[in-house]
Formats: C-alpha cells, structure tokens, sequence
C-alpha cells in the first residue's frame, strides 16, 4: 500500500485534478499514481479520478455512435477541455467503489484488480476510511521479493 | 357480418368470450401506457391469452388476415431494418450531414434549416428512429464546430422526423399499418400526403427561423472549421455505400411501381434486403439479422393478435357505432374527430396500439355504412378515404406534442442527456405541442379544402 497523497473533493474543479493527478505522476516516477481519492468534507471517501476518467470527460459522447474521427478540426481537443476546466471532479468521478480492508490478503487486492480492471484501488481502516491506496507497483513488488525469496510472504504489503 | 347494429351487439355483449377479450385488450392497454412491465412482454402474454382462452385460435392468431398478424407490415420493417443496418457503417450518413453543414456555408440557422429538411427527406424513407440516431451525433459535432447551443438543432430534428416520416407508406409505423390494412399503395401516400408534408414543412422552417433565427450566431473563424471539413473523409466504405445506395434507389422505384406491378410493399422491400446481402457477398447474416429491432417487431406481433380478438368479438364494432353515433353519420365531421384525437392520444401514449385499434375500428364503421359491398369498395370508398388520411395525418404529427410522444424525441432525448445536456419534458413539450397543434390545424385546412369543398 502508497500512503494517502494528495485527496481530491467533490467540489475540486477539473483543472485541479488534473494538475493534482499529473503533479502524483511526476512524483511517482512516472509509473503511478493514475487515480487519486475523492473525499467528502468529512473526510470519508466517496470517489476516485483517474487519468481515463478525465480523458473520458473530453471525449464526446457523439464520438462514440458516430464516426466523424477523420473531421475533427485542429485544436477540437484543446477547445472541449478549456470549455471543462471549471467542472467539478463529483461529476466525472466513479463513485461505485470496490475498495480493499488493509487487514485483506494481497490475492484479493489482486482479484479486485483483475475484475474490475483497475490499476489502483483505496485501501480502508476498520472504520471505512481512507488508509491509502494499493497500486499494481506494490502488488508487483511484493511479487518481485517472493520470487527472490523463493518463500511465502504474510498477507500484508 | 352484415347483421344490424343492434343484433351484432347483442349477440356479442351476452358471450363470455366479449368479456374476457375485453379485459385482455384493456389491462395490456393499460400495462403498455403505464410501463411497469416491458410493452413487447405485455403484447405477448396479452397475445398468448387470447389464444389460451380461445378467443382466437391459433389459425385466427397466425394465419387470418382480418384478425392475426399482419405480415406485411412485420416484413416491410424486417427488411427496411436490414438494407439499413448493412448501410449505416458506409459512412453515407455523415457524408449527407457534412455536406449539408457545407451547403449552409458554416451559417448556424441556415444549416439547421438543411439539417431539419435533410432529416424530413431520409425520415420519408427510413424509420424516424434509424434517422435521428444517424443524423444527431454528426449534428452535435457541427454545433460543437460552431461553437453554438446544440438544443435548438436537436428539438428540430426530432420533429422534422416526425412531420418527414409521415409523407410516405413506408416513413412512420403507422402508414405501414394502414396502407396494409386498407390497401393503399405507396402511391396513394405520395399523391395525398406528400403535398401537405412538403406544405408543413415550409411552415415548420419559417417558424424555426423565428424561433432560433435570432439566437444563433457563429464567428467566420468557427465557420471556417466547418467549411475546411472534407464530407469525403466521412466515407468509411464507398463499395458498400455505392451497392446499398443502388439496392435503396431500387427498392423506393419498387414502392413507386408496387401498384402497378402487383407486388405488395413488403415484397419489394423484402427483395431489396435480400439482393443487398448477396450482392456484398454477407458471410455473416446472423450479426445483420440480430441487429434487427427484434422487440419493436413482437410488440407488434402481440399487438395485432390481441386486437384481433376485440374484433373477433365485436367490441371494435361496438365502439365503431358509438364513433358513428358521435358525429351523426357527417363524414367531415367524423374525419377531423379522428385527427384530432388521434393526434393528441399520440401525443399521449404510443401511435402504433392506437393505430393497431383504430384501423378495424374503421373498417368497422365503413362496413357499416355501407353494408353490401365488398370490401376493397368499402376500404376505398370515396367517403373514407380521407378518413384514413386523417388518422394518419393525426398519428403521426401527434407524435410531436410531448416528449414521449414519438420514439424518435425519446431517443434523440436520451442521447443529448449522455451528452451532458438534459432536455426536460416540460423543455421539449413547450416546443413540441405548440408545432403539433400548427402542423394538425394546416392539415385540418388541406384535409377540408381537398375532400370537402373542391
């Protein structure tokens, strides 16, 4: 598990976030994080935004029933997202979670992942708040250190 | 069939059969309108009933011609859905909406003006539904081009699917439902029809221009986006475009010449579907076949079987006395009832049940006007056929009053919601029952000056 980084709120506009998820980025090597955590102002978490979610937020919608990919003009992209930059990260964000108990054996961080095709997912205490977040770089690692060790490794990461 | 009123009444109202078909037909109407339970599953247990409590037998269901499943109107659809489906992903669709864009010269209004005409024209020709999803994302891509509210550009084209699908046989379901019941020819639509289309639809422009005229204004740069825009880039497969083009101008000659060469609408259409698969060689019908509104066409499946056993046991003779009793017999009188109420229970609940009940209902009523003749001469009687062209003039314009209307507002509807702009019932009703009521009353004019005064 990362520890909690930078949070997002409902209320962030898109502009942040993306500022915010690009500054994680950098941090982390390039490599992660491509989510971060929404919580409410109560702290409890309530979302996630992810790399895709705001590419998905600039991607129109008629795009996809029709295919006018060929006709887009130059700067189309650049137009939609400046039209977004003031959007807030509760409309765009995936508010049905599946997050992992920190106590949960890494097999099943793992089958969450493969499911449901994340790369990330929060990690919560006993009382449902946010720990952090276990990305597929420390599900590797603890595969990398098994495979060297050539022996069993406890549950937690 | 010839008994007098009263007797066929009588008769009717002491069997246990009336009762019972009667509560079938009223508690699927009531299911299909309140949609607590899918139409398609109401009409076909609705259906089912009607055979299990030998109302009809299952010969009446499948076989008769007065009370089972119309084949003709199910095949016509199959097949248009079909020559449709092989044609979408040509890329025709988009060419059409660019270069209407084009010809507007980047100018917002003038291009919804096109757009709305453009949508009228294909909507004669394929269903409402089938339009509105081809032309509607290209239409929110020109808006975003210009950088203008998409809204005023998707509430015309829904209603000009509407008024456009009315001019045709084969543009809305229920021309289809009554030209095969009354036997009427894709001609027959052209030459009554048609010109009073063509008439709403030079209305309908000029109140969109004073509607949006004002409101719409782009800058020459946004305007030179869309003049920059190559429609040939939209093609993705011109051999497949030039072979469905060919099979669809063939098939509407096939509609102008049905009468005349003796083939029913639907076996022309039939034709054309299947001349496009094995002229482009499809290796796999089973995934055209499946694209097929499968449950559109069982619902109206269900639905003829179950109003087949309302006219097996005179309930629809019944209401077709009352009908007459309404309007004393006038014939104009009776035809301006049937537009208006036909347009405002379209408005209301779905045109194809309504159609569905209407149809032998007036079959009903000419028998009984004119009992003795045979009944092509009483379909085509000189006194009712602008009946029919009233119930469908109302059907079909009423589909614009609310948003529920017609499918094709639910659709474009839902599209514009996945897009991130909501249009509200109340939104789209505002415009839609004003258009309704204007398009119904120039009809009214044409329907009085065409069959009553000249």
């Amino acid at each position: 598990m990362t520890r909690a980084g930078d949070t997002l709120t409902p209320d962030t506009t898109l502009r942040e976030a993306s500022l915010l998820l690009e500054a994680a980025r950098d941090a982390g090597g390039g490599c992660h994080p491509r989510c971060l955590p929404v919580l409410d102002g109560q702290g409890a978490l309530v979302g996630l935004l992810s790399v895709r979610d705001i590419l998905k937020a600039v991607y129109p919608f008629y795009m996809t029933l029709s295919d006018v990919a060929d006709l887009a003009w130059d700067g189309m992209l650049e137009h939609i997202a400046h039209k977004l930059a003031r959007k807030k990260v509760g409309e765009v964000m995936v508010k049905d979670l599946l997050a992992v108990h920190e106590d949960a054996p890494l097999m099943e961080c793992l089958d969450h992942m493969m499911r449901r095709d994340e790369e990330s997912l929060p990690v919560v205490g006993p009382d449902g708040r946010l720990k952090g977040m276990a990305h597929e770089a420390d599900v590797l690692r603890a595969i990398t250190r098994s495979m060297e060790d050539g022996a069993t490794l406890g549950g937690k990461s | 069939m010839e008994g007098t009123i009263t007797g066929a009444a009588t008769a009717a109202f002491g069997g246990w059969a009336f009762w019972a078909a009667t509560a079938v037909f009223a508690v699927s109407y009531v299911l299909i309108i309140s949609e607590k339970v899918h139409k398609t599953v109401v009409a076909l247990f609705g259906a089912s009933l009607m055979v299990v409590l030998g109302i009809l037998t299952q010969k009446d269901a499948f076989h008769s011609e007065e009370l089972g499943i119309d084949w003709n109107v199910i095949f016509l659809l199959i097949s248009m859905m079909v020559i449709i489906n092989l044609m979408r992903p040509s890329g025709f669709f988009e060419f059409i909406a660019v270069k209407s864009a084009k010809l507007g010269r980047g100018e917002p209004f003038r291009i919804l003006a096109i757009l709305s005409v453009v949508t009228a024209v294909l909507s004669a020709f394929l269903d409402n539904v089938t339009t509105v999803l081809l032309i509607v994302p290209v239409t929110m891509f020109i808006a975003d081009a210009l950088e203008v509210d998409v809204f005023p550009f998707l509430i015309s084209e829904a209603i000009a699917s509407n008024i456009g699908g009315t001019a045709t046989l084969i543009g809305d379901p229920p021309n289809i439902m009554i030209a095969s019941k009354a036997q009427l020819t894709f001609m027959d639509f052209v030459y009554h029809l048609t010109p009073v289309i063509i008439i709403i639809m030079v209305v309908y422009v000029i109140l969109l221009k004073l509607l949006f005229g004002k409101k719409l204004k782009a800058t020459d740069e946004v305007r030179a986006r869309v003049m920059a825009m190559d429609e040939r880039e939209a093609i993705k497969d011109p051999v497949m475009m030039k072979k469905s083009l060919f099979v669809l101008g063939l098939t509407i000659l096939g509609f102008i010449l049905h009468g005349s060469l003796g083939y029913e609408p639907a076996t022309v259409a039939l034709f054309g579907a299947a001349l496009l698969l094995l002229i482009t060689n499809n290796q796999e019908p089973h995934k055209v076949l499946a694209e097929v509104e499968w449950p559109t066409l069982f619902f109206f499946i269900g639905l003829f079987i179950i109003v087949g056993g309302v006219v097996k046991v005179g309930l629809i003779k019944w209401l077709s006395v009352q009908a007459l009793a309404l309007t004393h017999g006038n014939m104009f009188a009776t035809s301006m009832l049937v537009m208006w109420f036909s347009a405002f229970a379209s408005a209301i609940v779905d045109n194809i049940p309504y159609v569905a009940t209407m149809n032998p209902l007036i079959v009903d009523m000419a028998r009984e006007l004119w009992p003795g003749q045979s009944l092509t001469e009483v379909l085509h009687h000189k006194e009712l056929m602008p009946i029919w062209w009233s119930l469908a003039l109302g059907a079909c314009l009423g589909g614009n009053g609310t948003a529920i209307g017609a499918s094709a507002n639910v659709i474009v509807i839902g599209i514009s919601e996945k897009a991130g702009n909501r249009i509200s019932f109340m939104k789209f009703t505002m415009y839609g029952m004003p258009i309704m009521i204007l398009t119904v009353a120039v009809s009214t004019v044409y329907v009085w000056l065409r069959y009553y005064v000249f």
